[in-house]
């Protein structure tokens, strides 16, 4: 057999089986503000990442733990660095970039977004669905009662399609999603050396307060962190007014908390809240940034079935200026406060 | 001050649904502050929600402050007064044709008609708007109180009436309505739990002869007193409320303009009675165009109105006169209206006073040009 396999014919380098493809929606649901996403297949599981503007980026690992079968050939282009190399990371993992949106809309053919879709249109009022929970584990999903179907994924080598096959109660969906080649696919750089913030927190609340925030439909979000009170703030000012909202109980709130300084960084606000999705569906997140102001947000997303995953976004903050807008304000403001208390 | 109403609301409008939210974010209590000192550069209506946990939400809205505008509702010359169950009123309300614009209200033999209508409107061959009439007839008894003239047709907006009851009806309550004739505003007022609630509605209808001098003929109309609409005059003014001592009660009509007009032009007015402002509804305006729609209309005929007054009134009426022989002194009053240092009157003048009394205002308007207070 040859390294690569013969497109169409050979064994596929890389199948999958899973028995909820809720699961994996919900998952790259998260992502879904970019409509293309750049797949790679390890011998661990598949990552999904996608970006925007160079500015964002998130990352979805599918585990292989999610799939109830999992089995990935390599190529085995050079055999004896194959035997060490096992590691995610070897250099000639297959990889290749898909639409995300293609893929979310084939994986929730059978209704798998039900609750996700109806956030779009159905107001909030119903009890039970309008829940923050909503995405979680539910008594009365198909999942649940057994009635799901399966999902199986599959690709066999460089060129060919990345196809779907859903089943579900008699009913078969085959989709062959079109690859392309891969985009540059350096991540955001992330200094682990040099982080300066570290909080690990309820997702939920983060949620709320970006939900919070986005009332005033601001462009930029300012996110301050104090060693001491208000611990964690989150800002951001629209033309008709800002909001903030602080987190001032540290201990409660914030689970971990490892800040030396001071640290203020400003996003973009939209790009902060193409991450709502996570926040919403996460239980947990771990929020870092470094000396840069690279921001990093994991969240801890426990699926359909216990098992846990988890999303990554990274973002690059706005490029702060010595005399920056607002505290060039509070400056003037001071000083002609003091002014007037010259004069008075 | 004038805030942009939409950002002040969206402060609270998503915290609607708060009980079926988590309880980890629920609101404990909310702070409200304004900062707006001289010299400072920056206004801010600031509200502070803070939530269990120590969650702190700030917004901070900009406003600016700008001469508050105020409709003026004489209650004196309100003869006309009905009150009813807001959720009765609410289920009435419910059958008002969609897309109806006006609302007449009259009563007949013990009947009450509520009429909600369009009328066509044709712009060569098209049809514009397709005519629509919905009514309803509802026993006076239904009616907590009824005190109405016969047959007195009262036309408002269905949009504001609606949008009105649709709030009252969310509470049980009492809604009361009061008003004199068509084209002087109607005063629509209930109250629950510490809010009070209190709307004034432009009226539009047929002015005809006889509600000049209306004379409810229901029993329970209480006693009419045409000359206290004065409603910052003093004790004295209030004194001529006993019709003898008037020979001949100067027309309505033009008494409602010689009230608009010492109004403005008062340079000096009594000091405010803290009563009055509760008649007032506080209409905070963000452009003038809106402001001018406000304005009285008639002012040519000043001296007629001047003299009907003179001859009617008593030596009690020595107030009124003394601030109006000072109108002849002052200059015109467009100035006041457009351009003179509102600030420097806001400073003298009671909240009630600030503004000239919109009870011309129908008069200047054609009817279906008439436009509600509520968006759609």
């Amino acid at each position: 057999m040859s390294a690569l396999a013969e497109p169409g014919n050979g064994a596929p380098i890389f199948k999958a089986v899973s028995s909820s493809a809720r699961q994996l929606f919900q998952l790259l649901n998260c992502i879904r503000f970019s409509p293309k996403a750049q797949v790679q297949i390890s011998n661990e599981g598949l990552r999904f990442s996608v970006e925007e503007s160079r500015v964002m980026q998130g990352i979805v690992f599918l585990d292989k733990a999610l799939f109830t079968t999992f089995n990935c050939t390599l190529p085995e282009a050079e055999p004896p660095e194959d035997d060490q190399d096992q590691d995610p990371v070897a250099p000639d993992l297959p990889i290749f970039t898909i639409s995300l949106a293609a893929l979310l809309e084939t994986l929730q053919i059978f209704g798998a977004a039900d609750a996700a879709g109806s956030r779009f249109s159905k107001s909030d009022n119903d009890g039970y669905g309008s829940n923050i929970r909503r995405d979680r584990p539910n008594a009365f999903s198909n999942q649940a009662l057994g009635a799901a179907g399966i999902c199986r994924l599959s690709y066999y080598g460089v060129g060919e399609p990345f196809s779907i096959i859903l089943e579900e109660s008699g009913v078969t969906t085959t989709c062959n999603l079109n690859t392309y080649e891969p985009e540059s696919p350096e991540e955001i750089p992330l200094d682990r050396s040099a982080i300066q913030v570290k909080i690990i927190m309820q997702a939920r609340w983060l949620f709320d307060a970006v939900a919070e925030l986005s009332s005033t439909s601001p462009s930029r979000l300012d996110i301050t962190a104090f060693p001491s009170a208000p611990y964690l703030s989150l800002s951001a000012s629209g033309h008709l007014g800002s909001a903030t909202v602080e987190f001032s109980k540290g201990r409660e709130l914030l689970e971990t908390f490892t800040v030396a300084e001071k640290w203020t960084q400003s996003y973009k606000f939209d790009m902060v809240k193409a991450a709502a999705d996570a926040m919403r569906l996460a239980s947990k997140v771990s929020f870092r940034g470094d000396e840069q102001g690279v921001l990093s947000m994991q969240f801890m997303v426990e699926v359909e079935g216990g098992s846990i995953s988890f999303v990554d976004f990274r973002l690059v903050p706005f490029i702060r200026e010595e005399d920056d807008e607002d505290d060039e304000d509070e400056y003037e403001e001071s000083q002609e406060s003091e002014s007037n208390q010259d004069q008075n | 001050m004038s805030n942009r109403f939409k950002a002040l609301l969206s402060v609270f409008k998503a915290r609607v649904g708060d009980p079926s939210r988590e309880r980890d974010t629920a609101v404990e209590r909310a702070e409200i502050t304004v900062e707006d000192e001289e010299g400072k550069s920056k206004s801010r209506f600031t509200i502070r929600i803070i939530c269990r946990h120590g969650v702190i939400k700030t917004y901070r809205l900009t406003f600016e402050a700008i001469p508050p505008m105020h409709a003026l509702f004489v209650k004196a010359n309100a003869n006309n007064m009905w009150s009813i169950s807001s959720r009765t009123l609410r289920d009435f309300v419910e059958h008002f044709g969609p897309g109806t614009e006006q609302l007449d209200i009259y009563s007949e033999d013990g009947r009450v008609s509520l009429t909600s209508y369009t009328e066509k409107i044709m712009s060569g061959n098209e049809i514009l708007k397709q005519p629509l009439h919905t009514s309803i007839a509802i026993d006076s008894l239904e009616f907590a109180e009824f005190s109405v003239e016969e047959l007195l047709h009262i036309v408002i907006s269905v949009k504001d009436f609606k949008s009105i009851i649709t709030h009252a009806g969310i509470t049980s309550t009492i809604v009361k309505a009061c008003y004199s004739r068509p084209a002087s505003p109607m005063q629509l007022t209930y109250s629950d739990d510490g809010i009070l609630s209190e709307f004034i509605l432009m009226t539009i209808g047929e002015v005809r002869g006889g509600s000049a001098t209306p004379a409810p003929n229901a029993p329970r109309a209480g006693p009419k007193r045409q000359a206290s609409r004065q409603p910052v005059a003093t004790a004295s003014a209030s004194k001529r409320a006993t019709p003898a001592e008037m020979p001949p009660p100067p027309p309505r009509s033009a008494s409602m303009r010689e009230l608009s007009k010492t109004r403005d032009v008062r340079p000096s007015p009594p000091p405010p009675q803290p009563s009055i402002p509760s008649d007032a509804l506080f209409m905070p305006r963000a452009d003038d165009d809106n402001d001018k729609m406000w304005d009285p209309v008639n002012q040519e005929d000043d001296d007629d109105d001047m003299l009907l007054w003179g001859q009617g009134g008593g030596e009690n009426d020595a107030t009124v006169n003394s601030t109006r022989t000072q109108h002849g002194v002052t200059p015109s009053m467009n100035s006041f209206q457009s351009n003179m240092s509102r600030e420097a009157l806001d400073r003298q003048l009671a909240p009630t006073q600030r503004l000239p009394p919109t009870q011309k205002l129908s008069q200047a308007r054609p009817f279906h040009r008439i436009k509600g207070m509520f968006d759609d």
